[in-house]
C-alpha cells in the first residue's frame, strides 16, 4: 500500500522564530542542558581529535604539542600492533554475545513477569533478578571464584564427586570467555527487563480482552500482541547497544581476567589501559578512542538504516 | 504566568550561582590530599608551614598515624599526602590534566623517561650539593638509573634484600617421613606423596601439592609460583631481560628456559600443580594454604611468616607449619634461588620542574629529602616514635615495643627505602632466622628490564603480556612443547624483540653491567 506523499511546504523548513517566542522561557531553561552537552560531550571530541594526531605533552598542552609525524602515527601503531585483530575479535565477540543473548533474555524475563498472575511471586522474582545490577564487579568476581574455582570452588567440588574430573572455568581461555558473558547476563538481565516491562504495561488491555474473547491462548497473545507491541522498544535498545559495540565492559574484564586468558578476553579498552594509561601514552589512548567512536558511528547509522526495513528507526 | 516563569528562572539562576561559587575557606569535608594550595598561598607569610603536595604513596596512611605529623613538626612543613595504592594510571591522569603535584612517586623508569621528555621533572643535578646526604646514600649505578642526557631526574630507593624461597608444610613432610628435597625428582616424589596421602584428612582427592601466584616480575616481586623452577635452571622470569655470557637476553628465548618449562610440564602432567595458579591472588592462595589444599608454595617470608599471616595459615589446621625448605634444588644449569630487579623493586620519587618558580617551596622539598637520608629520620620512618614504638640504647641497638606492630603501612612512607636487615629483623623478630636465611643463603638472579627505556616503535607491555600468556599455555599444556620454536620465532617476527634486546644491550653497557 502506498501512502500518499504529502508535499511539505517550503516555509516549514526554516525555523519559525515567531512560534518559538512564546516558549522563550522554556528555551532558556533548556540552555544549561545544551551548554552541558557542548562542554562535556562536543568539546572533548575536538580535543580528542587534536590529541590523537599530536604527540601530546603535559607541558605543551593540547594546542602547543607538536603534530605527530606522520599525523596518523598513533593510529598506525594501534592497527599494526600484533594485538589489533585479536583485540577487535575479542571485543566484537564478547560485545555481540552480550547484546544478542542479553536482549532476548531480558524480553523473555519481562514477558514471563508480565504473565505471572501471583503478584507476590512476581515482585519477589523481579527484585531478585535486578538486585545483581547493584553489585560491583569486584564482588561478582569474588563470587565467581568461590563458585567456579578449580581447586576449592563449589561447582567443581560437585563435578569432582560426580564425575571425577573438573572444569577450568577461570583459566581456560574459551571457557573463561563464557564466564565473562554469563556473569554479565546474570548481572544485567533483570535490570534491562525493566524497560520492556514498562513497554508491556503500556499496551492497551482491550487488545488482550479481544483476543481472549476470540479464543486466543496465552502463547498466541504473547506472540501476536505483546511482542509486536514492544518491537519498537526492542529495536531502539538494539540500535543504542550497537552504538557501544566496541565497549565490551572494561570494568568487568579488568577485574576478572588473568594472564592465562588474554587470548580470548583481552579487549580494546584493557589494552588501551595497559598501553596508553599505565605507560603514559595519551595520544595513543585518544587515537584508539576516536577509532572506537568512528566504528560506533558507522554501526549506529547502518543499524538504523537496516531497521527502517522493519519500520522502526531512531530517525 | 509570564512573570511567574521569569521569577522562577531568576530563582534558578541564583541557586546555580550559589551552588557553583567557591565557599569561603576550606570546606569542612575536604579530604587530606586534595590540592588546596596555590603558589600564592604557600609563598605567603613565613609563619605558616610550607605545604608540599606529595602524590602516589603506595599505602593508605591511617588518620591515627603519628609518624608523618612528627616528620612535619621536625621540618616545619605541611605534607599533603595522597595515596594511590601504587597505581600509576592515577598519576598519568593527574599529569594529563596538567595538575602536577610537587613531589610524586613514579613506578617505572620507562614512565620516568616519558615524563622527563615531557619536561615535567626537575633536574636535580644542580641541587645535589644542597642534599649531600641523599647524594652519598646511593651508588653511581643507582644514580645512573635516573639519569637522562646528563641530568638527574629522580631520587632512587635503597633496594631490599631477598625475601623469597621455597616454602613447604613441614608437618606434612614429617608425616610423610621425608626430608627437604635437593633435586626435582625428590620434589616430585614429595609432591605426589602429598597429593595421594590426603593429609588434610577430608577424604577427597583435592590436594594439589604445588601452588602459588603468577604474573609479571614487576607485580610479583619475584614471588611467583614458578620462580623456584626457573632459577634452578639459571634463568629469570620469562618476560625479563637478564645477562648471560656478558650479553643482555630475553630470558624466555634461552634454551635453559625451555628446559625449565619442560620440568614444570613434568609436574603438571603428574597432577601435582594447582591448575589455577594464574588466577590466584594472595588472598585465595592464603585460603588454599590454610585449608590444606596445597603443601608447597614458592614465595616470600613477608607474605607467609608475619605473625598475622601465620595466624591465617594455621586458622584451620592449628598444627600446620609453613617453613622454608632449607636445601636448594640443583640442576646442571643452576641452583634454585630468587629473582630480583637490578634497579630495586620499587619506585623513585620525582620533583615537579615548576618548583623552580617557588624557591621557598623548592628549598623545603630539597631539605625534606636531605633529612630523609639521615639516620635520625630512618629511625622515625622505619620504627616510629622513640619511647612509644621503640627504644634505643647507647650502642644504637633498637628494641621493639608492642605498638610498633600498629605501623603496618610503614613501608609506604619509607620514601628512600630503609636499612633493610635492621628494619626487618627488628620489626619482624618472630621470623628473624627466616629473614637471615633468605637474605644470606638464597641465590639471587637479577633481571634488568626495568632499567631499559622503551625504544621507539615497539611496545614492551605488549611483549610482556604476550610472553606471560603463552608461557602459561605451554605450562598447562594448552600448547604443546613442539610448538615452542614457532612461539620464539613469533616473538622475533611479530613483536620485534630484537629491537628491545639491542636497546637493553646498549643501556646495560652504558651502566657498566656488561663490558
Amino acid at each position: 500500500m502506498h501512502m500518499p506523499i504529502r508535499k511539505i511546504p517550503e516555509k516549514s523548513l526554516r525555523i519559525q522564530w515567531y512560534r518559538l517566542k512564546p516558549q522563550g522561557a522554556f528555551m532558556l531553561m533548556m540552555l544549561p542542558g545544551l551548554v552541558f552537552y557542548f562542554i562535556y560531550l562536543y568539546l572533548p571530541i575536538g580535543a580528542a581529535l587534536l590529541v590523537s594526531i599530536k604527540d601530546y605533552g603535559v607541558k605543551s598542552g593540547i594546542f602547543n604539542s607538536p603534530i605527530a609525524s606522520p599525523w596518523y602515527k598513533h593510529f598506525k601503531f594501534f592497527v599494526q600492533s600484533p594485538y589489533f585483530w585479536p583485540l577487535l575479535r575479542n571485543t566484537m565477540l564478547i560485545s555481540m554475545a552480550k547484546m544478542l543473548l542479553g536482549i532476548p533474555l531480558a524480553v523473555a524475563l519481562a514477558i514471563l513477569l508480565n504473565e505471572c498472575r501471583v503478584n507476590k511471586l512476581k515482585r519477589a522474582v523481579q527484585t531478585l533478578t535486578y538486585m545483581p545490577h547493584f553489585l560491583s564487579w569486584v564482588v561478582i568476581y569474588g563470587m565467581c571464584f568461590v563458585l567456579f574455582s578449580e581447586t576449592n570452588g563449589l561447582i567443581n567440588d560437585w563435578l569432582r564427586s560426580l564425575t571425577g574430573s573438573t572444569v577450568p572455568f577461570l583459566t581456560n581461555p574459551s571457557v573463561f570467555r563464557n564466564l565473562i558473558i554469563g556473569s554479565d547476563l546474570w548481572k544485567s538481565t533483570g535490570w534491562s527487563a525493566i524497560i520492556y516491562l514498562a513497554a508491556i504495561s503500556g499496551i492497551d488491555p482491550q487488545l488482550y480482552e479481544a483476543a481472549y474473547i476470540d479464543g486466543a491462548s496465552r502463547a498466541k497473545t504473547i506472540w501476536h500482541i505483546t511482542l509486536p507491541s514492544i518491537t519498537n522498544v526492542i529495536v531502539l535498545t538494539l540500535i543504542l547497544r550497537c552504538g557501544t559495540i566496541l565497549n565490551a565492559g572494561f570494568d568487568q574484564v579488568y577485574v576478572m581476567y588473568n594472564e592465562g586468558v588474554y587470548s580470548t578476553v583481552d579487549i580494546i579498552d584493557t589494552w588501551v589501559f595497559r598501553t596508553g594509561f599505565e605507560n603514559f601514552n595519551l595520544s595513543l589512548s585518544s587515537a584508539v578512542g576516536l577509532f572506537k567512536s568512528v566504528i560506533s558511528f558507522i554501526m549506529i547509522v547502518t543499524v538504523n538504516q537496516l531497521s527502517r526495513h522493519w519500520g522502526e528507526s531512531l530517525w | 504566568m509570564k512573570k511567574r516563569i521569569v521569577v522562577l528562572m531568576l530563582c534558578m539562576v541564583m541557586l546555580l550561582t550559589v551552588a557553583c561559587s567557591k565557599p569561603p575557606g576550606p570546606s569542612p569535608t575536604q579530604q587530606v590530599g586534595e590540592p588546596s594550595s596555590t603558589p600564592e598561598e604557600t609563598a605567603g607569610s613565613s609563619d605558616e608551614p610550607i605545604v608540599i603536595n606529595l602524590f602516589g604513596v603506595p599505602t593508605t596512611i591511617p588518620e591515627t598515624d603519628p609518624v608523618i605529623p612528627e616528620l612535619e613538626a621536625r621540618l616545619g612543613i605541611d605534607l599533603n599526602i595522597e595515596s594511590t595504592g601504587g597505581d600509576e594510571s592515577l598519576l598519568v591522569s593527574r599529569l594529563a590534566g596538567g595538575d602536577i603535584p610537587d613531589v610524586f612517586r613514579v613506578t617505572t623508569i620507562s614512565n620516568l623517561s616519558a615524563y622527563y621528555k615531557d619536561s615535567v621533572l626537575l633536574n636535580l643535578k644542580d641541587y645535589m650539593d644542597e642534599m649531600p646526604n641523599v647524594r652519598d646514600m646511593f651508588t653511581e649505578q643507582q644514580w645512573a638509573r635516573v639519569e637522562f642526557d646528563g641530568g638527574i631526574y629522580g631520587i632512587p630507593r635503597r633496594p631490599e634484600e631477598n625475601y623469597n624461597c621455597w616454602y613447604i608444610r613441614k608437618d606434612w613432610l614429617d608425616a610423610l617421613n621425608k626430608e627437604d628435597p635437593a633435586t626435582f625428582d625428590e620434589l616430585l616424589d614429595i609432591a605426589i606423596a602429598m597429593n595421594e596421602a590426603d593429609l588434610d584428612g577430608n577424604g577427597k582427592n583435592d590436594t594439589y601439592a604445588i601452588s602459588g601466584t603468577y604474573g609479571p616480575a614487576v607485580s610479583t616481586f619475584g614471588r611467583g609460583a614458578f620462580e623456584g623452577f626457573w632459577t634452578a635452571y639459571g634463568v629469570t622470569n620469562p618476560e625479563t631481560i637478564m645477562i648471560k655470557d656478558n650479553e643482555a637476553v630475553l630470558s624466555v628465548t634461552l634454551p635453559e628456559f625451555r628446559y625449565a618449562t619442560e620440568e614444570i610440564r613434568r609436574f603438571v602432567e603428574a597432577g601435582v600443580v594447582d591448575p589455577e595458579i594464574i588466577a590466584n591472588n594472595l588472598d585465595s592462595l592464603h585460603e588454599k594454604m590454610a585449608t590444606g589444599k596445597t603443601g608447597i608454595c614458592y614465595g616470600a617470608w613477608s607474605t607467609y611468616s608475619k605473625i598475622d599471616q601465620i595466624k591465617t595459615l594455621t586458622s584451620v589446621f592449628p598444627d600446620a607449619e609453613w617453613l622454608p625448605m632449607r636445601k636448594q634444588i640443583k640442576t646442571d644449569y643452576g641452583v634454585s634461588g630468587a629473582t630480583q630487579s637490578r634497579s630495586g623493586n620499587d619506585a623513585v620519587y620525582a620533583i615537579n620542574a615548576d618548583l623552580v618558580d617557588q624557591p621557598k617551596k623548592l628549598d623545603a622539598v630539597i631539605n625534606m629529602f636531605n633529612y630523609m637520608a639521615t639516620e635520625e629520620c630512618d629511625l622515625l620512618l622505619s620504627f616510629g616514635i622513640e619511647g612509644e614504638h621503640y627504644e634505643i640504647d647507647s650502642n644504637g641497638t633498637v628494641t621493639k615495643l608492642d605498638k610498633m606492630d600498629e605501623l603496618t603501612y610503614g613501608w609506604g612512607i619509607q620514601f628512600l627505602g630503609r636499612p633493610d636487615m635492621l628494619y626487618c629483623m627488628t620489626k619482624f623478630d618472630n621470623c628473624a632466622d627466616i629473614i637471615e636465611y633468605c637474605a644470606n643463603e638464597v641465590k639471587v638472579y637479577y633481571h634488568y628490564g626495568q632499567l631499559v627505556e622503551q625504544p621507539e616503535g615497539i611496545n614492551i607491555s605488549d611483549i610482556e603480556s604476550y610472553i606471560l600468556e603463552q608461557v602459561s599455555q605451554f605450562i598447562y599444556g594448552t600448547r604443546g612443547m613442539d610448538e615452542w620454536d614457532s612461539f620464539i620465532d613469533s616473538l622475533y617476527s611479530a613483536y620485534s624483540i630484537q629491537t628491545y634486546v639491542d636497546a637493553a644491550n646498549e643501556t646495560l653497557k652504558e651502566l657498566g653491567y656488561i663490558n
